[in-house]
């Protein structure tokens, strides 16, 4: 990787900027107060080839590279984490189609998703597997030319509002084939219903909740990859996955170091701008320090995998570390905002809020580490 | 039909920063933009394409740095796009640029419509549309902000201090827009991508046959400073029964009221 | 050698105001003025001093801009040493034109700042009014197109006057169809001793009284910022009455800024108020930075307590 972006990606930088500004972040607040789900946002995403910007042209979406994506993940979620969040869910979607998905289920399924047409969501956590995925209490079991699930999978993103969902269920072992796999449950598949959505400490209007299945019949054709191999597809795409979190921490602490920056030079203490005080500079120097350096770490795990080299122990790293920066950053941004900070009337409280779940969702802050550790260690 | 749109890459104006102790501008931070009025030029020539079926060409000349804008003009819908590497341009006079893209214009050749913004967002001169006309021998109408193309025959409207006029004009013509004519569209991910792979050329003033004498300026610029008004900068807040008899006893006691 | 001055409007107000300011720069030159497509301006021309007119008579559906070619003729036949056009946006377009016609510089919506022996300084706003240029003309004919009420406006006379010679123009290639005109302002801001200003912080059209209370308490009249003039929604003022770069410019010995958050564009219309008085809801609007006197609070209980203290003050 250069340490320079090239033209396209700045371009692409400024424009999705100018758009998140223009369309998205006037109605982050609003979002977030109402907790309802964006979908103006949402539909605009889709006609800037936001919601499929890695997957290829040929199947709907954009065809780009994932510096870009990350790119415009942060950019995004400096507008607006909300939006953040649906996009990457939808994204880790998008991924398991185009790894293991048959031509013909690409046509039917990942083309309106990658053109934005079609929400997915993907259903991995459960009760009992969030950190220890493979604990899967979710089966299918084989009735003739269908695939029966039952269990129930919990804090899924875009729960409701997606019409495509691709679910981990521990399917019968064989000799062979070992470990869960993965389907694919269209919105209204009798025996699949959405269960009770969560009310959440951030990200309001993006929808989080349970996916409850009884005896939910899908076609065989709806097996996505191959048996068995359901949790190593979501682990794949869960590597990416963790890129557009780590992007979405980096839009949020951008987010932080801009709102505090401003009210540091505004605010005045003993005659002179808060921002001319030591303590309070210092602080939007480390601020800014971590930021690029969270950005240079997402940037080059993206980078890797657009070279089609691994990439999976840096974009744990990425995730780990900006995760963390960015809830430093919007912590110390109510700081430096005093009073104010803790009310509603800055965004700063929000910023905290929305900025935690980077350090939970998508594998917590403990389970990067575990990853990185298994390579450092060996 | 070909149809070039003009435009400028400026310093974003709210990047722009004032040095207190000399009051000369701070440009080092400042992004670069394609010039607001300009963006509703080339949107104005995409849609006339869009609807009729043409050629957009995207025309700038600028500074080295001015290279990286004819992606984004291509991002925007231009087909082409065509720059005039010159530093010298830098904080040109209009009349420089005019000659300079009235040239370019010939060289491309086969056109029958020009679009400029009303003026550039950094020194809003409002020259280079007219003066474009007048070295290409074409009429020029300006300040439009609706525009309707019938064969040949360009019906315009033009907004101005008292009113709406509408004109009628034959191709070809030059045309200034104003920031209402359109909405410019944000290009998507698959514009941008696609803009890469677009025709792109960079002439210098040799190839335009323009020699160094002929882009002097009858102006000699002598400072560009920022314009600060030095204020009292007394602030009240709080109880509005006091704030405003401090304000009041103020003004009085100064004369002003 | 006497001086040549021209100056150039399709307005005789601009014309008697250009003729007024030109006299500043050498009382003893000859003005020459070109009234465009308007015989009462001609003969205002005349009324106001200049001693040569020429009436531009325009072709059925032609627009003022026709007259550029004929125009540059004349001036380059008679020479000049400064050439002045009002600054409307016809008289911008023609100035271009004239100055691309005769290979000139052009100075647009400047102020003079200068005029000596072959050379004129000029200064104007560029970035959106937060910085100044100032240019000198080195060659050629100095074009100046000079924003309206630069100068103070003399009473107007229309004068019949045999210095008045009519001139025919080429029809030019554009034609005129239509025209749709608007609401134009009547009040004289720039004249204003006060201007009490509103910006998007009132609420209701409705409200507009109070601020004409206060307005008319101080003597003064109301303006407002550019969106309340052409943003949907307001346009409670007309389009040719917001204060700011691309508006009108005062220089009122008060003037009061409510409900604005005190953008540059807006300021640059407002630099040379003696005294501004700043009233916004929020602390850390930039219209704070540029008032002399500032009262945080919201404007419906601010701007009725002002009323009353000045009534009480009287």
């Amino acid at each position: 990787m250069g340490f320079l972006l090239k033209e396209e990606h700045e371009l692409m930088r400024k424009t999705v900027r100018e758009f998140a500004e223009k369309e998205i972040a006037p109605r982050a607040k609003e979002v977030d107060e109402t907790h309802e789900f964006p979908w103006d946002n949402i539909k605009r995403c889709a006609e800037m080839n936001l919601m499929g910007i890695t997957t290829p042209e040929e199947y709907g979406g954009a065809g780009s590279d994932m510096l870009s994506r990350a790119i415009a993940m942060e950019e995004i979620s400096r507008a607006s984490a909300t939006v953040g969040i649906i996009i990457g869910a939808h994204g880790l979607v998008c991924d398991c189609f185009e790894y293991a998905g048959t031509e013909e289920q690409k046509q039917k399924y990942l083309v309106p998703l990658a053109k934005g047409e079609k929400l997915g969501a993907f259903g991995l956590t459960e009760p009992n597997a969030g950190s220890d995925a493979g604990n899967q209490q979710t089966t299918a079991v084989r009735d003739g030319d269908y695939w029966v699930i039952n269990g129930t999978k919990c804090f899924i993103t875009n729960c409701g509002p997606a019409e495509i969902y691709v679910v981990i269920a521990k399917t019968p072992e064989e000799p062979d084939v070992k470990g869960p796999s993965a389907f694919i449950v269209e919105k209204g598949t009798p025996g699949f219903s959405i269960g009770k959505l969560e009310e959440k400490m951030g990200l309001h209007g993006s929808a989080t909740g349970e996916l409850i299945f009884n005896d939910c019949r899908v076609p065989a054709a709806n097996l996505l990859g191959k048996l068995g191999r359901g949790l190593a597809l979501a682990l794949q795409a869960l590597d990416r996955g963790r890129i557009c979190v780590a992007s979405m921490a980096n839009g949020i602490a951008q987010a932080s170091l801009e709102a505090a920056v401003e009210f540091a030079k505004q605010r005045k203490t003993f005659g002179k701008p808060i921002a001319a005080h030591q303590a309070i500079s210092f602080y939007l120097a480390e601020m800014a320090t971590k930021l690029e350096a969270a950005r240079c770490l997402t940037y080059r795990a993206a980078s890797l995998n657009d070279a089609g080299l691994p990439f999976g122990k840096e974009a744990a790293m990425a995730k780990y570390y900006c995760a963390e920066v960015a809830v430093w950053c919007a912590d110390k941004c109510i700081q430096i905002h005093g009073g104010y900070g803790y009310t509603k009337n800055f965004p700063a409280e929000r910023y905290l809020r929305e900025a935690k779940l980077c350090e939970i969702g998508e594998g917590t802050s403990e389970i990067q580490k575990l990853v990185i550790s298994r390579f450092v260690v060996g | 039909m070909r149809i070039i749109a003009c435009y400028k890459y400026v310093l974003d104006e709210q990047d722009l920063k004032i040095n207190p102790e000399n009051k000369t501008l701070a440009t080092d931070r400042a992004a670069w933009k394609i010039s607001d009025y300009d963006r509703n030029a080339i949107e104005e020539a995409v849609r006339i394409k869009e609807q009729l079926g043409a050629t957009v060409v995207a025309l700038t000349a600028g500074p080295a740095q001015a290279k990286a804008s004819l992606k984004d003009a291509l991002a925007r819908g231009s087909d082409e796009g065509i720059f005039i590497q010159e530093d010298a341009l830098r904080g040109a006079d209009p009349a420089v640029t005019a000659r300079i893209l009235a040239r370019a214009i010939e060289k491309i050749g086969d056109c029958d419509l020009v679009f400029c913004g009303e003026g550039a967002s950094d020194d809003y001169a409002q020259q280079v549309g007219p003066r474009l006309a007048v070295l290409l021998g074409w009429p020029v109408v300006t300040y439009v902000n609706r525009t309707q193309l019938e064969g040949s025959l360009l019906k315009a409207e033009r907004k101005l201090d008292n009113g709406m006029e509408l004109v009628e004009i034959e191709l070809p013509t030059v045309v200034t827009v104003t920031g209402d004519i359109n909405v410019p569209r944000i290009p998507s991910l698959k514009q941008i991508m696609s803009a890469g792979k677009k025709p792109m050329q960079t002439w210098t003033l040799a190839d335009l046959g323009i020699t160094p004498d002929q882009i002097v300026s009858n102006l000699r610029n002598e400072s560009v400073k920022g314009a600060v008004v030095e204020r009292k900068r007394q602030i009240f807040k709080g109880d509005p029964v006091e704030t405003v008899s401090q304000v009041v006893a103020a003004l009085i006691k100064e004369g002003t009221i | 050698m006497q001086k040549k001055f021209w100056v150039i409007s399709e307005q005789g107000e601009l014309l008697a105001e250009m003729i007024n300011g030109v006299k500043l720069l050498g009382s003893d030159a000859a003005v020459i003025a070109a009234a465009l497509g308007c015989e009462r301006a001609a003969k205002i021309a005349a009324g106001a001093g200049a001693g040569k007119i020429y009436y531009f008579k325009l072709n059925e559906g032609a627009p003022v801009e026709a007259a550029y070619t004929r125009l540059a003729q004349l001036i380059k036949d008679e020479g000049a040493d400064l050439v002045l056009v009002a600054a409307t946006r016809r008289g911008k377009t023609l100035a271009a034109l004239l100055a691309a016609e005769l290979d000139a510089g052009l100075a647009s919506e400047a102020k003079i700042e200068e005029f000596g022996d072959g050379s004129v300084k000029t200064s104007r706003f560029v970035y959106g009014g937060l910085a100044i240029s100032t240019d000198t003309f080195v060659s050629g004919i100095p074009i100046v197109s000079i924003p309206p009420r630069t100068w103070e406006r003399p009473a107007l006379v229309e004068t019949e006057s045999p210095a008045i010679t009519e001139i025919a123009c080429d029809p030019g290639r554009v034609r005129v169809v239509g025209q749709k005109s608007r609401e134009s302002s009547t009040v004289n801001l720039e004249e204003a001793e006060v201007v009490v200003t509103i910006g998007r912080g009132v609420k209701n059209r409705e409200d507009l009284a109070m601020f004409e209370e206060l307005a008319g308490l101080l003597g003064g009249v109301t303006a407002c910022t550019r969106p309340v003039a052409e943003e949907e929604g307001y346009r409670w003022f007309p389009e040719d009455s917001y204060i700011g770069i691309s508006g009108r410019a005062v220089k009122p010995k008060l003037y009061i800024s409510i409900g604005s958050s005190g953008q540059i564009q807006h300021l640059a219309g407002c630099r040379d108020a003696k005294v501004l008085v700043g009233i916004d809801k929020n602390e850390d609007a930039p219209i704070f930075e540029s008032s002399d006197y500032g009262i945080v609070g919201d404007l419906y209980q601010v701007v009725p307590e002002l009323i009353k203290q000045i009534k009480a003050a009287k």
